[in-house]
């Protein structure tokens, strides 16, 4: 019986595709159709981000107001990539200078990323928010990955900008900034950004960080 | 008993196109995680990696055993879509906190209760595995081979 079985099984291969397998293509590609159908009509319906939550009034900036290419960075001062990125960005701010302004969001995702942020706006307070900014990403591998707060390193390089330490500890220790980090983080969430550095340029989500010099240039030429 | 025996000659039309409806759900499952992960790029939270886990290998042994036409599939399955379920409740009751978050175990990477995901109000990616499991669970348990083919 079994025997019979495996040699209509064998003629049936020879003839073309079994029965069974047929369906299951079939099925395979309903569900691939369906899914597809379902992301259109997801991607379809999403609304756009609303801008006016990319920028903030009180978000830093560095580069002239006017200038036509506005680029918007969510980051994190402990996230390892945005260290990486930051060279890079600095090149272009140096390269299109008048024509590119940058804004910094905060997007914490690490222990000491909330009071390292805080950090630069105490330094920012005293106009040394690009230097304190520099300087973490810089010392990164002393005061990141560790569990416990870094905020005596973090007063250590304000001593090295020169800070009015009484003023910088002040701010560093108070809650000041704590809503607006959150805030950023929420903007964040809400415009889709999942992790640092995401880049905006002129609102348009930058999906491939490395492109971002391309872009860049394509923007300030257009 | 007159709409009875029309819902039995359902079912027995039904009965051994199960498996096909498993492997549709186990298929569409498979499709839309990796749909969510790797173009929406959602990071997968610890209890989602451990239901995909359970849901992948579906995809290979239910088409290789409709294939084959195994009469015993279920057994190769139910393992893996059980194991799969048990996960998936205990994903929801941590989502909709029926039991306390601290208890879960999640401690690195995204937390198993964010959500990502709420569309039309309700419909989230661990209700979606849910239902997803319980399906695929159902479907194999009720199915029966055809005895004339």
């Amino acid at each position: 019986m079994s025997q019979k079985g495996r040699v209509v099984t064998k003629q049936r291969v020879k003839k073309g595709l079994k029965r069974e397998v047929k369906i299951l293509l079939a099925i395979g590609l309903a569900a691939v159709v369906l899914l597809a159908g379902v992301a259109w009509f997801i991607n379809r319906s999403a609304e756009p981000p609303a801008q006016s939550i990319l920028i903030r009034e009180d978000s830093p900036r560095i580069g002239a107001d006017n200038a036509k290419v506005t680029i918007v960075e969510f980051l994190d001062p402990e996230c390892e990539s945005c260290r990486a990125a930051f060279p890079m960005v600095k090149q272009l701010l140096s390269d299109y200078e008048g024509d590119v302004q940058l804004i910094v969001r905060y997007f914490p995702l690490h222990t000491n990323s909330a009071l390292a942020a805080i950090a630069t706006e105490a330094a920012g307070e005293q106009g040394k928010y690009w230097e304190m900014q520099e300087l973490l990403f810089q010392n990164q591998p002393s005061w990141g990955e560790q569990q416990t707060p870094q905020a005596n390193l973090f007063t250590q390089y304000a001593t090295q900008l020169g800070l009015d330490m009484d003023a910088f500890v002040q701010v560093l220790n108070s809650t000041k900034y704590i809503d607006k980090i959150q805030r950023d983080q929420q903007d964040g969430e809400a415009l889709g950004v999942r992790g640092t550095p995401t880049f905006f340029i002129n609102g348009q989500q930058v999906q491939n960080i490395s492109s971002l010099p391309d872009l860049v240039r394509q923007a300030v030429e257009q | 008993m007159k709409m009875i025996i029309p819902c039995s000659r359902l079912f027995a039309y039904v009965q051994p196109n199960l498996a096909y409806v498993a492997w549709f759900q186990v298929f569409v499952a498979t499709l839309g995680s990796l749909y969510f992960s790797e173009v929406m790029k959602l990071p997968p939270c610890m209890l989602c990696w451990y239901q995909r886990i359970f849901m992948y290998p579906l995809v290979y042994i239910l088409a290789v055993g409709i294939v084959l036409e195994e009469e015993r599939i279920r057994y190769y399955c139910l393992p893996l879509s059980v194991t799969g379920l048990v996960i998936a409740v205990y994903h929801n009751l941590l989502y909709y906190h029926i039991i306390p978050e601290s208890i879960a175990p999640c401690t690195s990477g995204i937390s198993c209760t964010t959500r990502q995901i709420e569309w039309l109000g309700f419909i989230t990616i661990p209700l979606l595995s849910l239902v997803a499991f319980t399906i695929t669970t159902v479907a194999l348990l009720l199915y029966k081979k055809d005895k004339n083919t």
